[in-house]
């Protein structure tokens, strides 16, 4: 129980720290691997960057494996254009790096405690003249229950909880590398969410956290 | 002991720095997986100039036996380009991104021996965060058709894989650098690579190899089979 402890804290210090979220948060069993795509709708108030109220979005194709019947890895990655309304003959090139650890706390019959850590970075370089580059970074950890419900091939995972949810914006200003930069100070709120899997194979996942505003994530993908 | 060493891993691997990885390695089984860090050397000359480019970097990886036939590989990072030489400019201050997957494919096996081919491209951007400006896009394709032995050693499995390889390195100098919309492109891009792999124990992969492909380029990946 202290090794857990100290492993669960050592990740946590560890994903806030460095790296880490878009992906699914529900936890897979050992052994299992999936690998999809994620879609999640941002909107945050940060102060120091006006307009004040940001809305933003990300979508990642993402590859998440469980392990040791605790443990669940994510990593998340895209390279998009995307419009950019200063020209729209430019469209900003988009890289999002991301990842995040669920981790499974306590079991008792068919629920789980489980914590989970996410991490993303969004750079968008804008290549026309006016160099409005953008960069988000999103920190978030949400503690749930979850639920799994089995018929045959397919099952149905419920989860709800809270979630604190850190957000950072950056747009850069014409031709220069000053930038604006705020942050969200509203970070608490709840997530609930749903996972489904169909033919032991194929997953959607609904996810709505509400930390300020509410914030829903689609995902679909295939697990092996 | 162990449940440390999971640890120190997952920290290396979700704490690395900066980075630019590449993947390409022995086949995995089905279902196996593996995540890890990779440090990589990249040193090139270029086509249209004299210049050239020499640089390390590091990053995080991820490879999966989707099938007994097929590798999948990712690599990821965002985080400050530490491991860049700072002598190039006077304050060295950028954001590193990386974005790349590839896939192997085995094409034959007989005994301990499997021949396989792969393909991998990957991303990366560096965004300049003075005045200068300079941020920089690379890409690169490797492609590499390598023949793999695997050795039982003392209980445990070391692959030694070796074989020809096409690798392509392009850097663009976007619009608002110094050097306005040009680019660099890799020359010799035919060479090969050979490399050794070895788990240790269950679960760590230590990897070394080598490419050349105009000049030598090392690398080295430490992951955590799980």
């Amino acid at each position: 129980m202290i090794n857990r402890t100290v492993g669960i804290l050592l990740l946590l210090a560890v994903s806030l720290a460095g790296t880490s979220s878009g992906q699914p948060v529900a936890t897979l069993d050992s052994g299992e691997t999936e690998a999809g795509y994620a879609h999640r709708w941002y909107e945050r108030d940060l102060e120091g960057h006006p307009p004040q109220q940001n809305q933003w979005e990300t979508a990642a194709l993402y590859l998440r494996r469980g392990a040791f019947g605790w443990l669940t890895l994510a990593l998340e990655g895209g390279l998009w254009n995307v419009d950019n309304e200063a020209d729209p003959d430019r469209p900003y090139r988009r890289y999002v790096v991301g990842g995040g650890v669920s981790i499974r706390v306590w079991r008792y019959r068919d629920f789980n405690l489980a914590a989970a850590f996410q991490f993303s970075q969004v750079q968008d370089y804008d290549p026309s003249e006016a160099h409005f580059h953008k960069r988000t970074t999103s920190l978030a950890s949400q503690v749930f229950i979850e639920r799994a419900f089995h018929r045959g091939r397919h099952a149905l995972t419920v989860l709800g909880g809270i979630a604190f949810a850190s957000d950072t914006g950056r747009t850069y200003l014409w031709g220069t590398q000053e930038y604006l930069e705020g942050e969200s100070s509203d970070n608490v709120g709840a997530t609930v969410g749903v996972e489904g899997i169909v033919f032991d194979h194929f997953t959607a996942a609904f996810n709505l956290r509400y930390v300020e505003y509410p914030q829903p994530q689609l995902a679909i993908g295939v697990r092996f | 002991m162990y449940r440390a060493a999971v640890i120190l891993i997952l920290a290396l691997t979700l704490g690395a720095g900066a980075s630019r990885a590449e993947v390409v390695g022995p086949l995995l089984a089905a279902k196996e997986f593996e995540v890890g860090v990779q440090y990589r050397q990249t040193r090139r000359n270029f086509s249209e100039s004299e210049s050239g480019i020499s640089i390390a970097d590091a990053g995080v990886t991820a490879r999966y036996g989707l099938t007994g036939l097929t590798t999948l590989s990712v690599e990821l990072m965002a985080g400050p380009d530490i491991m860049r030489s700072p002598d190039d400019y006077d304050s060295y201050d950028h954001q590193y991104y990386l974005v790349g997957a590839g896939l192997q494919m085995k094409m034959l096996q007989r005994a301990a021996f499997t021949a396989h081919f792969g393909i991998h491209y990957a991303e990366s951007f560096v965004f300049s965060n003075t005045e200068d400006q300079r941020h920089r896009k690379q890409r690169r394709v490797d492609i590499v058709l390598a023949g793999q032995y695997d050795i039982a050693l003392g209980g445990q499995w070391v692959s030694v894989f070796a074989g020809p390889g096409y690798f392509f390195f392009r850097q663009d100098y976007l619009p608002d650098a110094e050097r306005r919309g040009t680019y660099d492109e890799s020359e010799d891009n035919r060479g090969g690579i050979a490399g050794v792999s070895g788990l240790i124990g269950r679960h760590v992969v230590i990897q070394f190899s080598a490419v050349y492909a105009g000049l030598l380029q090392g690398r080295a990946m430490v992951s955590l089979r799980l």
